[in-house]
Parts: structure tokens; sequence; C-alpha cells
């Protein structure tokens, strides 16, 4: 009982430095990447950078034009979430709770979301959002993504519904609150996890999304972050340096936000709030 | 209750409905409209009735390996990406001292973009500079040049560990639903003994079914669009080694500029997806709560 | 959840300010979109205060991919700038920057399949055969009928080169004489010459490799560019029935001796006496190889001669150490490139279109370009200025080089479709790798051709 309660202790502390060291060493390899020169990531790639300068980010900010993508990306990330969260919380709750004709229509519908590849709706959706006259402007991209984060969103919501118990919409309605205010006033506060979850996910998707964003805009004043990455990437370029250093200006605002926010995603319900 | 509310449904539900309209109804339409046709850029589609199909199902050998590998990684993901994220979540509520750390390093990789993700890849596997390599290099053997993704023998297994152990959204999603969870269901089961293990496989992971079918789904189907990490890596290379349906799409379309026969393959991929989300459904009895 | 929504939009607030603070103590001047809006309104009101009844500019839009690290990226800022101050008040380009050449050829089909292509279109890589089908370009034959003058700037053989039915359907904007580079030194110290025959190139790879360096820097990832120059000089320098196939457009079988064969030698260069990243490797991995004195051998184009003395790409003095020379059997991969076509709908688009590459073709332009780009212009009347002979003597022996050669044929990336450009990177491990013989892979080519629509 014992040696299996150690072998259990090691197994269990084995699997979080594997996962912790999978995960971290990639990203520290990178950042240390982006202050070597060309010279240095040939031929002494595990090693310190011999100087941590900063002349590659430097030349990554002269390269692109970042800082204006930055602050499109930082719009479209917050209002794709918003706009998603509202949409997807109202219609997740509706059909995790309640049980009407066409239902089932309905989630099969939404599901197709998840499976249409990517390629196939380029062309398609280049022609809607062109028609609607929202081409080229950050509103277009904010519904677009909206959208894309249609079904993930969905499975979370409706999946943490499903978790909470009836009984305190029910007190709800017995009191006498109406179907709009039992919503936002009840369900939203104790889903907190749920939208959270849902929230960063769709943040992640708005701050990263590449081949749609060059697809649907053309000038700079509606470009995002992603399309930077890739003003390194040009076919005859080949300084390394710059690239990590452009690289980690992209992922750091994401993993800053994604810390701050992770709080709201697995702060959970204060005990005995909700019971069972 | 249902009649009472039926007004307020209908309004919670048609702005989804809308958005779905508006971002996805047209693409369905001409994707399943076209794949019945012959039809490339700069010409009008023709009726071709299922030729598209046959073809597909007949005489394509690169279809067939990329269908395959698609199961395969599916497969991959819905069972083992979804387990680690399950026992890890689980290791992570116990709440030990490095829980919060573990918890935020582990997310790095998912949110980094594909294309950035594939791009260091790339790097760390890279045979001549490559950490990977220079790690092996410092134990001694000095001449060691695996090419990660292009030899037959790693390049299947190099790109998946790209995605794999990834599992970090697993993680969160079930660690926010058990902290939903009451902890008075444990509390009985506490002081009549159990110990942790029997509470985590008896207690815990019952109630944990609604969401790992969920995350069995969002995770089996990404695989249906995973595409960035594999251009980036190995373009489906060596040979057809690494080709999945999402890549043999882009490329009959953008590079053979053959439409029709890539919407088929498309309608094939949805096709195959619905019943694998179907299939899992029925499997998790997903829509039913738990009391 | 409004307490927590209140705290996101804090969090996600106090980000944008530290990016703003960033950005500002970055650089004030992050490339703006190098169009015409931002620098033509104060111009504007001059010509307007000096001529009171002008016409608003015609506006234009235009794609381009080379920005940012592009190799390019200064000679187009720098044309587009001087197009701008000359005729500015006439035509407004309006620029879309597309970083990466593989998004750029993506966003254009799918414009084309649309219908609704850019004015001024550049037609690499089958974009023009797709705009040509799909009747979405004007072709150039009167505007060049009006103006000889610029029909002599081009010259004959680039507009011949362009010419499909006796339409002219894109201006060339340079010309791609390519050899190889080698380090010096490495030569030096393994006592060999640039090679005269195959054999010869061959025999310098073993002495090469006896001398302990690396002798190639080849790359089969993305399209396999440095690696398919020397096969495309391979084939074509293989009796008139290899010259001739690398001459043509779009090849549909590629069941010849001559492939098969040059394929074998290639497989031997990729096993022996590449870099052990080479298969696989993108450009900038082949590139930096050569630049980091690790191989001794790069097929590539003049404008990589910038490159060398650049200290954050090469190591310091790397250019005094490379020099220039032509394929085996005194030959070069000549082609002129593609260029740019007139996507434009209504005349008054066509004429201003036809306006901006008149100049980014013409005399000027080209000018700029061999300045500022190390581009290979396509009129002779265009020579390099003093200070251009000054700071890259490599470029003008490069130019001596290309004049001695006799033999000349196309690359691969120039005369295949899409489709088969995109196919290298898998094909090449095939081979290598023992999966395929060279016989197979040729039939793979000709099937992946055949599926070309």
């Amino acid at each position: 009982m014992r040696i299996l309660k150690i072998g259990l202790g090691v197994l269990k502390y084995g699997f979080v430095l594997l996962i912790v060291l999978l995960s971290l060493g990639p990203f520290l390899w990178v950042f240390l990447a982006s202050f070597k020169t060309n010279a240095e990531i040939l031929t002494n790639s595990l090693g310190w950078p011999s100087s941590f300068s900063f002349s590659n980010y430097i030349m990554a900010f002269k390269i692109a034009p970042i800082s204006r993508f930055y602050i499109n990306s930082v719009i479209v990330g917050i209002f794709g979430t918003l706009l998603n969260l509202l949409l997807l919380g109202m219609a997740a709750y509706a059909l995790a709770r309640f049980h009407f004709r066409g239902k089932k229509l309905l989630m099969a519908a939404f599901s197709l979301s998840l499976l249409i590849p990517g390629a196939a709706m380029l062309q398609p959706l280049y022609l809607t959002v062109n028609t609607l006259g929202l081409y080229d402007k950050l509103i277009g991209l904010i519904i677009v993504y909206a959208g894309f984060g249609l079904p993930v969103s969905l499975y979370i919501l409706t999946s943490y519904f499903l978790t909470i118990p009836k009984e305190m919409e029910e007190s709800a309605y017995l009191d006498g609150a109406s179907f709009i205010k039992t919503f936002f006033k009840i369900i939203l506060p104790i889903s907190k996890p749920g939208f959270g979850t849902a929230g960063v996910m769709q943040f992640l998707l708005c701050w990263n999304e590449f081949q749609f964003a060059i697809i649907l805009t053309t000038g700079n004043q509606s470009r995002t972050l992603p399309l930077a990455l890739y003003y390194f990437k040009s076919q005859f370029a080949s300084d390394y340096g710059v690239m990590f250093a452009a690289t980690m200006v992209v992922i750091i605002p994401s993993i800053l936000v994604y810390i701050l926010l992770q709080k709201q995603v697995v702060s959970g319900l204060a005990a005995g709030a909700v019971k069972g | 209750m249902v009649r009472k509310n039926r007004r307020y449904i209908t309004l919670f539900l048609v702005p989804t409905v809308a958005l779905f309209i508006v971002v996805y109804a047209v693409s369905l339409v001409i994707l399943f409209g076209t794949s019945f046709t012959e039809w490339s850029a700069g010409r009008k589609p023709i009726f071709i009735g299922l030729a598209n199909y046959i073809e597909l199902f007949t005489d394509d050998s690169n279809f067939r390996k990329s269908f395959l590998n698609t199961v395969i990684w599916v497969f991959l993901q819905s069972t083992i990406h979804v387990a680690i994220g399950t026992v890890f979540a689980i290791i992570l509520n116990l709440k030990e001292f490095y829980w919060k750390f573990a918890r935020t390093v582990y997310m790095f990789p998912n949110i980094i973009s594909g294309a950035a993700v594939g791009m260091l890849f790339l790097c760390l596997l890279n045979p001549d500079f490559g950490a990977v390599n220079s790690i092996v290099r410092s134990f001694g053997n000095a001449d060691y040049a695996q090419n990660w993704f292009m030899d037959y023998a790693t390049a299947f297994l190099s790109v998946t560990m790209t995605w794999l152990p990834y599992a970090a959204v697993v993680t969160i999603l079930i660690l926010a639903e058990i902290a939903a969870i009451p902890e008075s269901l444990f509390e009985s089961a506490r002081i009549d003994g159990a110990s942790e293990m029997k509470i985590n496989l008896y207690i815990l992971i019952p109630m944990l079914r609604n969401i790992i079918g969920t995350c069995v789904i969002l995770a089996g189907t990404s695989m249906l669009q995973k595409m960035d990490i594999i251009m980036m890596t190995t373009g489906g290379g060596p040979g057809n080694e690494t080709m999945n349906l999402p890549i043999y799409i882009y490329k009959t379309a953008l590079m053979d500029n053959n439409f029709g026969y890539s919407n088929s393959v498309g309608v094939f991929l949805i096709g195959f997806g619905l019943i694998f989300v179907l299939l899992c459904r029925n499997l998790f009895r997903i829509g039913s709560s738990h009391n | 959840m409004r307490k927590s929504l209140y705290k996101t939009s804090c969090i996600l607030a106090s980000t944008l300010m530290l990016v703003m603070s960033i950005s500002a103590c970055g650089s004030p001047s992050a490339s703006e979109n190098s169009g015409a809006p931002a620098n033509s309104a104060p111009s504007e009101s001059e010509q307007a205060s000096a001529a009171p009844v002008t016409k608003a500019p015609v506006k234009i839009s235009y794609l381009t991919f080379r920005v940012g690290t592009h190799a390019s990226a200064k000679m187009e800022e720098e044309q587009i700038k001087q197009f701008n101050a000359k005729y500015g008040n006439e035509v407004e380009v309006v620029v879309e920057e597309i970083p990466s050449d593989s998004a750029y050829e993506d966003k254009l089909k799918i414009l084309a399949a649309s219908g609704d292509v850019p004015d001024v279109v550049m037609g690499k890589n089958g974009i023009n055969d797709l705009l040509i089908k799909s009747n979405l370009a004007t072709p150039f034959n009167e505007y060049l009928d009006k103006d000889p003058e610029w029909k002599a700037e081009i010259g004959e053989a680039a507009i011949t080169a362009n010419t499909r039915d006796g339409k002219v359907w894109s201006i060339s904007d340079q010309k791609q004489n390519i050899g190889y580079f080698y380090n010096k030194e490495m030569f030096e110290q393994a006592g060999i010459k640039p090679a005269q025959t195959w054999d010869e190139f061959m025999s310098n790879n073993e002495k090469l490799k006896a001398a302990g360096f690396i002798p190639l820097s080849l790359m089969t990832g993305e399209n396999a560019w440095t690696t398919n120059l020397i096969l495309g000089a391979i084939v074509g320098t293989n009796g008139d029935a290899g010259n001739s196939f690398m001459n043509t457009l779009h090849p549909t079988d590629f069941n010849t001796p001559e492939m098969i064969e040059a394929l074998n030698l290639m497989k031997t260069m990729l096993e022996k006496y590449a870099t052990k990243d080479a298969l696989g490797a993108g450009y900038a991995n082949a590139a930096n190889n050569f630049c980091q004195n690790k191989a001794a051998i790069i097929a590539n184009g003049p404008w990589m001669i910038g490159d060398f003395s650049d200290p954050t790409k090469c190591s310091e003095g790397f250019d005094k150490k490379v020099g220039v020379a032509a394929f085996p059997n005194n030959s070069m991969v000549s082609t002129y490139e593609v260029g740019y076509m007139i996507g434009a709908k209504t005349q008054e688009t066509r004429d201003a279109a036809e306006k901006f590459i008149r100049f980014k073709t013409g005399i000027e332009g080209q000018t700029i370009a061999l300045e500022y780009g190390n581009v290979m212009p396509v009129s002779d009347e265009v020579q390099p200025s003093e200070e251009l002979r000054q700071k890259y003597p490599l470029f003008v022996e490069s130019i001596a080089v290309a004049q001695q050669t006799e033999v000349h044929y196309r690359n691969f990336d120039a005369i295949v479709y899409p489709n088969v450009t995109d196919a290298w990177k898998t094909l090449y491990p095939k081979l290598v790798f023992g999966r395929s013989a060279a016989e197979d892979i040729t039939q793979e080519l000709t099937d992946i051709a055949a599926k070309s629509k």
C-alpha cells in the first residue's frame, strides 16, 4: 500500500514536471533566441545570448507596422469576445434549459460550423463580407470572428449551464422574476467560470487568426497583429533574431491577458453558493 | 414553463441564428452546390453529377491517405489528448504548491498562434541547430542529426507531438467544471473514509461526463481544421505522410485550382465530422443534465 | 458578471496603454501605408493653389508582397515614393501590403475567383494564367504601340517572353540572371575553381568535403529554391532536349531522361554534400548556412548581394569572401519576370494603371530597382551608378559573368504550374529517403501537372 502510494506520487510529480517542461521549454527557447544574433542562433542554439540587447525588438517595430496592428487587435479581441459571449450566452441558455421543437435540428446546424473546412470558406466569406459592405472594416472582422467562435462557445456554455441546478432559477421564478431578469441576475453571475473559459478561447481566436484577416482587409488601418509576423517571413528573408523578437511581441500580451483573466476562469463558485 | 417562455427562447436564439447565417450559410450553400460541378476559378461551374465523389472514392490515393491520417489524428486527440488534460486537471485540483504556476505555464503553447507554434517547432527540431538535436549531441553523440520532420520514421510522430500533449484547454474546462460541483458531494464520501483516488474515480469523473464529452468533441473536431502547423513544418510531406483532409482541400482548391473537387472533399469532411459529433453526443449523453 | 467585465476591460485597457508606450519608444514611424493618402494630402493642396482646376487623382489599387524583410521591399517603397512625387496629382496608388508571398498568391486567387482583382497585379507563379483565363486582364498592345520609347526601354526579348497569341499580357520589371555564389576562402583551401562541367562540379564537391567543408547550401522546403536552381541548370545544360525542356512554359511530361538524370544527381548532392538540415529547410536556413560560413556554395540571384555586407545577416567582412560564378557548361538561368498586369475594369483606371506600370518598368523604375534592390534591369540602357559599383563590386562582377555565358534556360518556378512548385517540398524527401526512384518522382510530377486546372 505504501509502495503504491509512493509510486503514484512519483508518477504524479513526473507527469507534472514533464508537462511544465514541454510547455515552458519552447517558449523559453524563443525568448532567448529573440535576443540573439543570427550567428548565435545557428552556432549556440542552447546557450544564453551574448547580451540582452533590444536591437532585434527595435528592428521588429521598424519593419512591420506593429503598433497600429496592436491597437486593431485589441479592439477586435475585446469586441469580438464580448459580442460572441453575449449572443452565445443567450443561445446556449435557451438550448441547455428548454425543450422545444427543432432544438435537435438547430444543435446539428450549429455543430456544422465546427466542421466546415476553412479553405472552403475563404471565397464565400469574402463575397458575403463584401456584399454587406464590411470589407476592410474592423467590425467585419469582429462579426466574422464572433461567428468562428460560435461552436466552441456554444459547447462550453451549454455544458456549463447543464451543471447549474435547475432549482436556482425555479426559486427565482417563484419569486416572480422575469425570464430576462433571471438570466442576467441569477444565471450570468454564477456562470462566471464558463464565460471566463469561453472568453479566453474566443479572445485567443481573435488574437491569432491570420488567413481571414488578410483576405477580409486591405488597408493597414484595419489589420491585426498576426499579419505582422508574416512581415518577417518573406520568401527571401533570413533574419531569425528579428523574427523571434516579433513573435515575442505578439505572444506576450496574450500571455498577460490570460494570466490576468485566469482568476475569472477557474475561480469557481464560492463554496456553498449553490446547493445541489 | 415552455409555453410561457417561447417568446423569450426565440428572442435568445435569433441573434445567434443570424450570426450563423451571415458567417456560414453562403459557404455551406456554395460548398454543397459546387461539389457536384466541375469548377475552377475563372470558369463557370458545370454540373457533373456525382463524378467528383466517384473519383474521390475510386481513384485518389492522396485522398485516402489524407483521410486515414485525419481519422488517426481525430482518434488520438479525442482520447490521449483529452485524457492528458483530464488527469492534469485532477492533479491540479489537489491544489498542491505548484498548481497555479503549472496551470498558467501549461496554457502558453495554446496561447500562441498555430503558425507561430509551427515556426517554433521547426526551429526546435532543426536537424542542424535545433534545441532537441543539440541536447542529444551534448550527451556525447556528436554527429546526431535526426531530421525529425522529413524522415519517414519520425515525421508523423513529430507533427503529432506539436499538439497532442498541449491539452491546457481541456484542463481549464475541467477545472472550471470541478469548481462548480458543490463540495458537499465529496464530504460525505470523505467521512465514510474513501480515499481521494476513489473519490476521483467514482464520484468526480462521472460528474464530469458532460464536460469530458464536450472536450472530446472539441478536441476531435479541431483535428478536422488542423492546417497551419502542418503547413509550416512538413507541408504534408515527406510524400503524403502527414497530409490530412484540410491540407488536401487547401491544395486542390488553391494550388490545383480545382474548387469543385475540393468542395466535394469538404462535403465528405463535414459528413465525417457530423457522424463523429453525433457518436460522441450519444456516447456521453450530452445534453442531459445531472439531476 | 458586470464587475468581472469591468475588470476585464480595465486589464485590456492597461495592456493597450502598455503597448502604446512600447511602440512610442520603439519607432514613431513604423512603416505607414506607403501609398499616397498620407503623403499626397499636403502636395494636393499645393497643387490646388498652383493650378486651381485640376481633376481629383484617379485611384488605383495595388497589392504588393514586397514589404517587411522582403529583399525588394526598399525598391518597392522607393518606386512608389518617386511615382507619387511625379504623378501624385494624377494618379493615387492605394497600396495594400500583403506580407509573405504565399499569402499574396492565396489572396489574389480568392479575388480572381470573385472577379475582383486589383487594378495593378504582379502576375507571379501562375497568377497571370489565372487572370488571362478569367478575362480579368487587359493586354498592353495598344499602349505599347502608342509609346515606342517605352517599348524600347523594355526590349523585344522581355516583351516576347510575356506574349501569348500576339497579346502582351504583362510587362516584365526585371531580368533574372542566376548562377551561384561561392566562398572564395573555402574554394582556395580545397584548391578548386568554379567548375566548367558537371563532373568537375561533383569532384569540386568531393574536394570541398575532403577539406572539411560542407559544399552546398541546399533547401527543399518552401519552393525548394536554391535546390531547384541547380536542378534546372543540370537539365538545361543536358543537350538540346534538356535545354528546350527548361525553356518550355508549362511542361506536362516530366518523364524525360534529362529530368531523371538530374534528379539522381541531385539526390547524391542532398545525401553527401549538403547541410544536415537541407531536407525541409527554408530559404532562411540555406541563406544563413552560406552567410555564416557553414556551406561553400549557394545558388541565388544578385538581389542577395546586399545581404553579404549586412552584419545582421552575414558575418563581418563576408562580402569580401564571396565570388560569383556561372553554372557549368558556361550557362546561366536567365528569365524575365512575369511583372505587372492591368486588372483595372474602367478605361480611366486602366490608363492610370498603365501609367504606374510604365513608370515602374521604364528607365526610371528599372534604375530604382537596380540601385535599391540589386535587381538586374531588362534594358541595357540602365547601367549601375558609380556609387553602386563601389558599394557592390560583386554585382558588377555578376553582370560580367552573365555576359560571358552562352547557354540559357529558365528556372522551374517560372515554367511549371503552381501546384508543381508546391509539390517539390514533399517529393524531395521521398527521393532522398529512397521511397521513390527518380523515375517515380518524374511520373508524380507529370500527374500533378495534369491536375492543374
